[in-house]
């Protein structure tokens, strides 16, 4: 079942990532300097080293190509500048969280580890073999 | 922006920068890799390249999530920052070989996908905890450590400008906060992974250490953060509110002031004071800590710059920072909290006194030189990370459990000549050079029994090829080449299994093991870590064995097999554990056998 389970989310993944790849040699042969001015001229490092995030985020990709295509500002061009209030409270709130669930399981993990070898008795029998 | 990308903006600052960690990496590797030597000689290179890559990540994921809070509490901290995305790029390449390796050396070469196998080998102990909580450690620590990855991976895949340009600076600053989760789930991957094999004090107190120094810092910044939004003024019938005193300013430095829990960043320049919002359109840094550097205000995170006059970037870059309206009444600066139309010159507020020139160093990674004592802050703070890093991962190494012993002799093939036997266990019964007759147990390639070629061969005299594997008194032959395998006497009567010894019944509690990696194929081949390896190679074919203590305080290895002639049945996910085994101990030859009539969880016995 759970072997099943992960084989079709593999699939998934693959199908995915193969659909990334797909968008990936379009973006790069046709769209990548319509939506991003800087990327037009942009060196084949540049290419090489976003390659992976076009594979993994193409639906963003493909979202902005339509939005181009409606004459759309893309959302990195409209003015929509970082909240520094939201994201101090979202930090805030993280390392609280973080510093509270992290002794949670440290103590759980760390009293209740798993018994090993050494946690085993003794086997007596074992002295009467030939060992070397 | 305004430029053509490049894959990596090349400049002085950051050469050094990337020297220097590379510098680091390399003083790492080599002591890991000396230690290793001198204490654990018997480490695989795999092994070693596995821990290696795991200690340098999660360390430098460590020295990552301490640079931002530092640079809250001590702007001189400010030039870590300014490269910081190498080595969070560095830190993810060292995360992904760790991962990589871990699923091939666990994982591949056996019955299933990988992929597969890294979340399903022993999924029973996903529902393990809820059955019975003590059992939490056995939940299965690979599905932290993947996902974790897989976050740090989107991460430095979306860490160049354009990403921050095309996804939006606030989805991508949130995308980007995805580390703390990483951060959390990579603890949990260690807790519930290595620290259930090592066994030293020394872990808990390193990771304690590290987790202690990274929460604390982050919550002191986020007090000072907070101190900070907490500044109250009252706005006056105009709609301006009261901000600071102009004698407070201080000429091409910056200064944030706070108004109904935003903030603002007022600058001097040419004794006029302008105001503009505090958030660079880059990556949100706090402008009003910047300087004024080269007729520009300039972010001191990453050097984007914008004109006092009227908050826009200079050609040829286009972002705009919104201005506001200022007055000065008696020496008190007044802010209007409404922004002005984008790109309105402002004249400013001119200021009637002089203000004094700015105090402290300032530096920026496109500037050309470092005042000297920002330099000499940064070459000792170089100096700290060449202590800490090898100190750390050499004491990781040091107090690391023993690695278990054994010899594989991988890509050397020999010809074995002997008498086969299939029941109970696979074996091919050798007369070695001096005389003494030895079994050797058949194991196939890879996570597998032997291959079905030597089915029917029971009894007969066999030669093949194969590579020896030998943890004494274990001893076994990979038959990595089915097809050299024959039968040498077809036309013979078998011969009849040899005589064992009886050695008496008893129920024994023990490590359930795959023999293959336990004979030296994988060191370590025991404890949590290598469980799904086990289930694998279980799950594949590979003989079973009982890992007991023994008198002497080492293991010893009873071969499992089934109660009569029928083969074992017994769960595979079992494998990793401690079980208890009712049976007969028997030996044949050199090598114990147990007579399974039960085996299972400790206290499964009725």
């Amino acid at each position: 079942m759970l072997e099943h389970l992960f084989s079709v989310l593999l699939f998934i993944a693959a199908a995915y990532l193969g659909c990334g790849a797909l968008v990936a040699a379009f973006f790069f042969v046709r769209w990548c300097g319509s939506f991003d001015p800087s990327a037009r001229e942009g060196s084949w490092g540049f290419r090489v080293l976003i390659a992976p995030g076009v594979v993994a985020l193409w639906p963003v990709i493909l979202a902005q190509v339509a939005r181009l295509q409606r004459n759309q500002k893309v959302e990195g061009e409209a003015e929509t500048p970082i909240s520094p209030e939201a994201l101090r409270r979202n930090h805030s709130l993280a390392f609280v969280v973080l510093g509270i669930l992290a002794q949670v399981i440290f103590a759980v993990v760390l009293t209740r580890r798993a018994p090993r070898l050494e946690d085993a008795p003794l086997v007596e029998v074992a002295t009467k073999l030939t060992l070397p | 922006m305004g430029h053509a990308y490049q894959a990596v903006g090349w400049n002085r600052q950051k050469r050094l920068y990337d020297f220097t960690l590379l510098g680091l990496v390399v003083l790492a590797v080599s002591v890991f890799g000396t230690i290793t030597a001198l204490r654990h000689p018997d480490t695989t290179a795999e092994t070693f390249i596995i821990r290696f890559t795991s200690v340098a990540a999660f360390l430098l994921l460590h020295v990552i999530l301490a640079i931002g809070p530092l640079t809250r509490l001590d702007r001189r901290f400010l030039p870590l920052l300014y490269n910081r995305r190498h080595l969070g790029v560095t830190m993810a390449l060292l995360a992904s070989v760790h991962g990589a390796f871990a699923i091939v050396q666990f994982h591949a070469l056996g019955d299933r996908n990988p992929l597969v196998s890294v979340f399903t080998a022993y999924g029973r102990g996903y529902a393990a905890p809820f059955a019975d909580f003590r059992t939490i450690s056995q939940f299965p620590f690979e599905i932290f450590g993947f996902v974790a990855l897989l976050i740090l991976l989107v991460m430095a895949a979306t860490s160049h400008d354009f990403w921050l340009h095309n996804l939006g600076p606030s989805v991508w600053k949130a995308l980007h906060q995805l580390v703390y989760i990483a951060y959390a789930l990579l603890l949990a991957h260690v807790l519930f992974g290595a620290f259930q094999s090592e066994r030293s004090p020394v872990y808990p107190a390193l990771l304690g250490l590290g987790f202690f120094v990274v929460l604390v810092l982050h919550l002191l910044a986020a007090r000072l953060e907070r101190n900070l939004d907490r500044q109250r003024s009252t706005a006056q019938a105009d709609g301006f509110f009261p901000v600071a005193q102009a004698s407070d300013l201080r000429a091409n430095e910056g200064k944030v002031v706070v108004v109904e829990g935003r903030r603002f960043a007022l600058f001097v320049q040419d004794g006029r004071v302008f105001a503009l919002s505090n958030v660079c359109r880059h990556q949100g840094g706090p402008v009003g800590e910047g300087r004024i550097v080269n007729g520009c205000i300039t972010c001191p995170w990453h050097g984007f710059q914008y004109k006092a006059e009227d908050g826009c970037s200079p050609p040829p870059f286009h972002e705009t920072l919104p201005t506001y309206a200022l007055r000065l009444v008696d020496g008190m600066i007044y802010l209007s909290p409404q922004p002005l139309p984008p790109g309105t010159k402002s004249a400013g507020v001119l200021l009637t006194d002089p203000t004094p020139a700015a105090q402290g160093d300032f530096f920026i990674g496109w500037q050309s030189k470092m005042a000297p004592a920002l330099a000499r802050f940064t070459r000792t703070a170089a100096i700290f990370l060449a202590v800490l890093v090898p100190a750390t991962v050499g004491g990781v190494v040091w107090f690391q459990h023993p690695i278990d012993r054994g010899r594989f002799e991988f890509g050397i093939e020999n010809q074995f000549e002997g008498v086969l036997y299939e029941r109970p266990i696979p074996r091919l019964r050798v007369t070695m050079a001096d005389g003494k007759v030895v079994d050797h147990i058949l194991v196939g390639s890879g996570k597998f029994g032997p291959p079905a070629v030597i089915t029917g061969a029971h009894g007969h005299r066999v030669r093949f090829t194969g590579s020896l594997i030998v943890r004494e008194p274990l001893r076994m032959i990979e038959l990595n080449q089915p097809n050299t395998f024959a039968i040498l006497d077809p036309g013979a009567a078998p011969a009849a299994e040899p005589a064992s010894s009886p050695l008496g019944q008893g129920r024994f509690i023990g490590e359930l093991v795959d023999t293959k990696c336990f004979s030296g194929v994988m060191r370590p081949a025991t404890g949590k870590v290598h469980r799904g390896c086990a289930v694998r190679c279980l799950s594949g074919g590979v003989p079973p064995g009982l890992l007991v203590r023994d008198a002497y305080g080492d293991g010893v290895v009873f071969l499992l097999a089934g109660p009569g002639e029928e083969p074992l049945r017994y769960d595979v996910q079992l494998a990793g554990t401690l079980v208890e085994a009712d049976g007969s101990l028997e030996l044949h030859g050199d090598t114990p056998f147990l007579r399974v009539t039960h085996l299972g969880p400790r206290g499964s016995t009725p």
